[in-house]
């Protein structure tokens, strides 16, 4: 292994600024991670995810594990966060990243891609069970 | 920034020895330059100011700290983490895929 961090502070400080951000517009827990995998990368992203919140059946979490070496980004949801994003907006969102690492901008598509993922997952309350759960315990819904 | 200014370190004692010299004749028929001098002056000047800006080239790059990982070289650090990483949960899990998780893959 080399020395040092592969990553230079200011870098670690704008992902950990678009992490928080992702995390504060959608209410999902965002983790990512980048190093080297080994075997199956999208059965390592998904046992990696089940690590990273207390209950994998009723959090809802993303993960995004990036392998350079492999040139290889997975993005994993949990059950729950699958409900707010579909894999076909973490398909978009892996797009987005891989077209920024092909040019050789590792930060960069991670934070972009990472906000993307929040933005489809929308904010909690505007996903449909939490309009449900609001309209019925407010005033009556006039028809 | 750095060349021009390397080029200004060089060139002005040069400029600065050659104004002050005695005998530099008359501004209707200055006194000719020998070929050594006129190497000097064009030539070295141009060699000098690449050579200073190599070597501080040279000197920032050895002095700019741990290697940083570099697009399209092979992944040679530890693992970084953003966000939780699975120490830091109280309760650890052991690592099983989730019945029901999603996502998508990608290659670059």
């Amino acid at each position: 292994m080399a020395t040092g961090e592969a990553f230079s502070p200011e870098q670690l400080d704008r992902l950990n600024r678009a992490l928080k951000q992702a995390e504060r517009l959608s209410g999902i827990r965002f983790v990512v991670r980048v190093g080297a995998l080994r075997g199956d990368v999208r059965l390592a992203a998904e046992r990696t995810l089940s690590t990273v919140v207390d209950d994998p059946a009723r959090d809802a979490a993303v993960l995004v594990v990036v392998s350079p070496g492999q040139c290889v980004v997975h993005i994993a949801t949990t059950p729950v966060a699958r409900r707010r994003i579909s894999d076909a907006s973490a398909s978009l969102a892996a797009l987005s990243m891989t077209s920024s690492f092909s040019l050789g901008d590792l930060v960069g598509g991670l934070t972009y891609g990472v906000r993307q993922l929040a933005e489809s997952a929308g904010s909690p309350a505007s996903t449909p069970a939490a309009i449900r759960s609001s309209s019925s315990a407010g005033s009556p819904a006039v028809y | 920034m750095l060349t021009v200014a390397g080029l200004a370190l060089f060139a002005l004692p040069v400029f600065a020895v050659t104004a002050s010299a005695s005998e530099i004749g008359t501004r209707y028929n200055p006194d000719p330059l020998t070929a050594l001098q006129t190497w000097g002056i064009y030539g070295g000047t141009i060699a000098g100011g690449f050579l200073i800006a190599i070597l501080l080239a040279a000197f920032s790059g050895r002095r700019s700290g741990p290697a940083r990982y570099r697009p399209g070289q092979p992944w040679e650090h530890d693992e970084i983490w953003v966000g939780t990483r699975p120490e830091e949960l109280e309760r650890q899990r052991d690592a099983q895929a989730v019945p029901g998780a999603g996502g998508a893959s990608g290659n670059w």
